[in-house]
C-alpha cells in the first residue's frame, strides 16, 4: 500500500509508470495524491510502516506508526534513530522497550533484511509480534515531553 | 512565563510544511503547563482565514523603521484554535505578504528581514515584554541579532531567544542590502566570521548563521538530526558554526498531536482500538483491503511513505 505525492513533477510520473504497470497484482495497491482520511485508515489497518528515509530531520510518520500500533522499519538517520529502536539489534534499550526495525544502507538488500526480519516475526511467531506492537503502542510522542525540554531550555536561559 | 513565538508559519491558518505544525503544537502544551504564549506572524492573503476566530485590529498604526524611513503597519490579532496569533499587515507598495505564496519570491530576504523587524518593534511599542521569544527558521534569525544590538538599548534588555531550526537547507543567504533597511547598518561588523557572514560566501549574510550566533540557545528537532548537522554535510555549511556553540546547541524531539492521532478518538477510521485492545486494528485493516481491493488475506500488509 503506498500513498502520497511528490513536489517533483518527475517523481510523480514515476509513480504514475509504476502504478500502471502494478495495477493488476493483488497485492499491491498505489494511491497517488493527498488523501487524508485514506492515511489515518491506512496507519490504523497496516501491520509496518516502512520509512526508508534519506532525510528526516524529525519525522511524524514512524510516531503516529507507533500510536496506531503500526511496526516502523526505519532508516538510522536523523529523528528516526531517536524514535525507533530495532527489535533484534538494539544496544541501549531492553527487549521489553523496543519498539520496531532499523536498517543503515541506502540500498535494497539492507531495506529487504529488515523487511524480511518483520515479515519472519509476523508469520511465525504472532505473540511476540503483537508484543512488539504493543510495547510500541506505549511511547508517548506527543507534545507532553517536548513541552517540558522546551520549559527548562526557557527557565536555563533565563537564569543563564 | 510569558511566551511569545515568532514565525513565518502556524498550523492550520499557515502551513507550508512541519514548520507550522510545531509552532502550534508548541504552543498549546506550553499553554496547557499554564503559560502564556502568543504568536507573531506575517498577515499574508493567501493564507486559511477560515481557520481564524474573531479576527480583529489589535494595534493600528504601527510604524516600523526602513531604509531611514518608517513602513506602516496594522497588526490584528484573532485566535487559530485556541491560539492567541498577531498578524502584522505592512501598507506598503513592497507589497510583502499579498503575492498569493508564502515563500518563492525573489525579494524573500527583503520580506523576512523585515517581518523580524516589524515583530519586534511591535513587541516594543505595545510594550509586550515577553519572558522568552522563540524564533523559528531562517525566516526569523534576524530576531535576535536586532534584538540584542538595536532593542536591547530601547527598554527590551530582559528578553531571551530561542532559536528553533527545522531546516538547515534554507538559511536566508543574500546581499548586504538588508543590513542597511534594517537599521542595523555596519557592514564591516556584521561581514565577520563570527557574526553573519556565510561560511562559504564572504560577501553573503546569512540570516540562520546570525541566529545562531545570537540567541541565547538554539535546537533542532531531534538529537540525531543535531550531530548530523554538526558533523556531516546535512548542515549544509553550518556545521563549524554549530560547533563553535555546541554549548547552547541541543537536539528537541517534536510531538505529534495526539487530538487528531490517537486510534482511541480518531474520526476518520471505522474501528477504534488501543493498546489493551487490539480487534479494532483487525477490523481496520479488513476495512482497508476491502477499500483498496486487495484479495489475499493472509499476509502482513505494510504501507510505505513517500516523503
Amino acid at each position: 500500500m503506498l500513498l502520497g505525492s511528490a513536489t517533483e513533477a518527475s517523481i510523480n510520473t514515476h509513480f504514475q509508470h509504476e502504478k500502471r504497470f502494478l495495477n493488476d497484482n493483488p497485492d499491491v495497491h498505489l494511491e497517488l495524491g493527498f488523501n487524508e482520511e485514506l492515511s489515518h485508515l491506512i496507519y490504523a489497518g497496516a501491520d509496518m510502516i516502512v520509512v526508508p528515509s534519506n532525510y528526516e530531520p524529525c519525522g511524524l510518520t514512524q510516531m503516529i506508526g507507533l500510536k496506531y500500533g503500526t511496526v516502523p522499519i526505519v532508516r538510522s538517520v536523523g529523528g528516526l534513530v531517536n524514535t525507533v529502536f530495532d527489535y533484534d539489534y538494539d544496544q541501549d534499550h531492553l527487549p521489553e522497550q523496543r519498539n520496531g526495525y532499523v536498517f543503515h544502507q541506502s540500498d535494497y538488500p539492507a531495506l529487504e533484511s529488515a523487511m524480511d526480519r518483520a515479515i519472519d516475526l509476523w508469520h511465525q511467531s504472532p505473540k511476540e509480534f503483537q508484543n512488539l506492537v504493543q510495547q510500541g503502542m506505549s511511547y508517548d510522542y506527543s507534545w507532553n515531553y517536548p513541552g517540558k525540554d522546551y520549559l527548562e531550555i526557557y527557565d536555563y536561559i533565563r537564569h543563564k | 512565563m510569558y511566551i511569545v513565538q515568532i514565525a513565518s508559519e502556524c498550523a492550520p491558518v499557515i502551513k507550508a510544511g512541519g514548520l507550522g505544525d510545531v509552532v502550534y503544537g508548541l504552543s498549546r502544551e506550553l499553554e496547557t503547563r499554564g503559560n502564556t504564549v502568543e504568536i507573531i506572524l506575517p498577515k499574508y492573503d493567501c493564507m486559511r482565514y477560515d481557520h481564524i476566530w474573531g479576527l480583529h485590529d489589535a494595534y493600528r498604526d504601527l510604524w516600523v523603521p526602513w531604509y531611514g524611513a518608517a513602513v506602516h503597519c496594522s497588526v490584528y490579532c484573532g485566535w487559530v484554535h485556541g491560539q492567541l496569533c498577531f498578524f502584522i499587515e505592512p501598507h506598503d507598495n513592497d507589497n510583502f505578504f499579498n503575492r498569493g505564496c508564502y515563500y518563492g519570491c525573489s525579494d524573500d530576504n527583503m520580506r523576512f528581514a523585515f517581518f523580524s523587524k516589524a515583530a519586534l518593534e511591535f513587541l516594543l511599542q505595545s510594550n509586550k515584554r515577553p519572558d522568552v521569544i522563540h524564533c523559528h527558521d531562517w525566516q526569523t534569525g534576524l530576531v535576535p541579532v536586532m534584538l540584542f544590538e538595536m532593542y536591547k538599548h530601547h527598554g527590551m534588555a530582559n528578553q531571551r531567544v530561542c532559536y528553533t531550526i527545522h531546516n538547515f537547507k534554507h538559511q536566508g543567504i543574500g546581499g548586504v542590502q538588508t543590513l542597511w533597511a534594517t537599521g542595523l547598518n555596519r557592514e564591516a561588523y556584521y561581514f565577520q566570521y563570527d557574526r553573519l557572514q556565510d561560511n562559504f560566501n564572504p560577501f553573503a549574510l546569512n540570516f540562520m548563521k546570525g541566529g545562531i550566533a545570537y540567541s541565547n540557545f538554539v535546537t533542532t528537532v531531534s538529537p540525531h538530526h543535531a550531530w548530523e548537522a554538526c558533523f556531516t554535510d546535512i548542515g549544509y555549511g553550518l556545521g563549524h558554526t554549530l560547533h563553535v556553540f555546541q554549548d547552547k546547541f541541543r537536539g528537541v524531539l517534536n510531538g505529534i498531536d495526539y487530538n487528531v492521532w490517537n486510534p482511541e478518538i480518531d474520526r476518520y477510521i471505522p474501528h477504534h482500538f488501543n493498546q489493551e485492545n487490539l480487534e479494532g486494528k483487525a477490523e481496520n485493516k479488513k476495512a482497508l483491503r476491502d477499500r483498496s481491493s486487495s484479495v489475499t488475506k493472509t499476509s502482513p500488509s505494510s504501507a510505505t511513505s513517500v516523503a
